[in-house]
């Protein structure tokens, strides 16, 4: 799932300077998955963000509304009547979503309310981890179904780096396994440790970000 | 703290929704409200938190029972104070008597997640308290009301802290 994580609250306080009627808006998807910007979150952000404006000394009505996604437009548009009697937006979806609004909705500022920051998926309650970078040549195909790219702190095409600790796990963090060393029990355990003994050569980064803006037309799916 | 809040609750993609729901404290009284939500099976048997909040304990205190700690939700929390509350006291079983096993636990720490998130909003934390309790008689219950409004109001009875802020 795409992964956010609320904005700190002085942020989004700030953001919200200048407007009386604020509509904070949820998304049922990945941002209620990742426990950002879900039904639960709204319900807990639009009391907090009343109590904090009010000791702030500029208290402004804030009404909440849930799309089922942000990101797609027959969604969005659920909540056009309400977007009218409001003087801004605050989304608490990730930064597509929020885009979305701000396209659809282009006359009323749309403030994000969370920070998008990776693709993840939730390993147990309350703890969730990368999983893939989107780089747009995935390889784990040949490291056995483990990421280098997005579970590696130097995303090592070829490794591990031999700073893995003696439990296993990263250099970096102690609390994130190596998925080097992952990679090599996995291998192991498969009798396959020699295919890791290949140099694996440069990715091609040309189907990443790195390639400036995406954007995919398939002809078989237009009318 | 003004005592008035309103917000509009709920809008879901299927096309339900609730509309703008605005309540007016009214001050004062509202202002002193501690509301009490304590799972229903910290007292002791035969025991009634309502009939007894009616009796005189010096300030308005709101029981509400649940059937669970764990059914108390950060939001709930955060709900009754924007909308007026002075405080809210979480009462729930002790550790080796709660039936839901970890339910005490989930909401000890929602209440810290509460005081945590109030802290960042610049809200005196201590407006929410949390307490394990077990066999406990109707008057125990509210005790631990009136010990939270006690954290929060300068005095008893008294203007509340928050009105100096």
């Amino acid at each position: 799932m795409i992964f956010a994580e609320r904005k700190p609250l002085e942020e989004i306080v700030h953001s919200l300077n200048g407007y009386r009627r604020v509509l904070l808006v949820g998304c049922a998807t990945c941002a209620a998955e990742c426990a950002a910007g879900g039904e639960r979150e709204v319900e807990t952000l639009a009391p907090l963000l009343q109590l904090a404006l009010e000791n702030s000394g500029r208290p402004i009505e804030i009404a909440t509304a849930m799309l089922e996604k942000q990101c797609e437009w027959e969604f969005v548009e659920e909540i056009a009547e309400r977007v009218r009697g409001a003087d801004a937006v605050l989304s608490l979806a990730c930064g597509i979503g929020v885009q979305a609004l701000a396209e659809r909705y282009a006359d009323i500022p749309v403030i994000p309310g969370v920070n998008t920051s990776a693709l993840t998926m939730r390993e147990e309650l309350g703890v969730w981890a990368s999983r893939c970078a989107a780089c747009g040549d995935c390889l784990v195909g040949e490291t056995f179904g483990l990421c280098p790219i997005a579970r590696c702190a130097k995303s090592l095409l070829n490794g591990p780096c031999g700073g893995t600790r003696k439990d296993g796990k990263c250099e970096v963090d102690p609390e994130i396994d190596c998925v080097w060393n992952l990679i090599v029990e996995r291998a192991a355990s498969r009798g396959q440790l020699d295919t890791l003994r290949q140099n694996r050569s440069p990715k091609d980064w040309s189907n990443s970000g790195h390639g400036g803006p995406k954007r995919v037309v398939r002809q078989e799916m237009r009318l | 703290m003004t005592g008035r809040s309103r917000w509009a609750v709920g809008v879901r993609a299927d096309g339900q929704r609730e509309e703008a729901v605005a309540k007016e404290g009214s001050g004062g009284e509202q202002n002193r409200r501690v509301v009490l939500l304590y799972c229903h099976r910290v007292l002791r048997q035969g025991e009634s938190v309502g009939a007894a909040a009616d009796s005189s304990f010096g300030l308005p205190i709101q029981p509400v029972a649940v059937a669970c700690g764990s059914s108390v939700e950060v939001s709930h929390i955060l709900k009754i104070l924007a909308d007026g509350a002075a405080a809210v006291e979480v009462v729930t079983c002790a550790d080796d008597c709660c039936s839901s096993l970890l339910g005490s636990r989930r909401a000890q720490r929602r209440v810290e997640y509460a005081r945590q998130l109030l802290g960042q909003a610049g809200v005196d934390p201590a407006r929410v308290g949390h307490t394990l309790a077990s066999d406990a008689t109707s008057a125990e219950v509210l005790e631990l009301a009136v010990s939270r409004a006690k954290a929060v109001f300068s005095e008893m009875p008294g203007v509340p802290k928050g009105e100096d802020q």
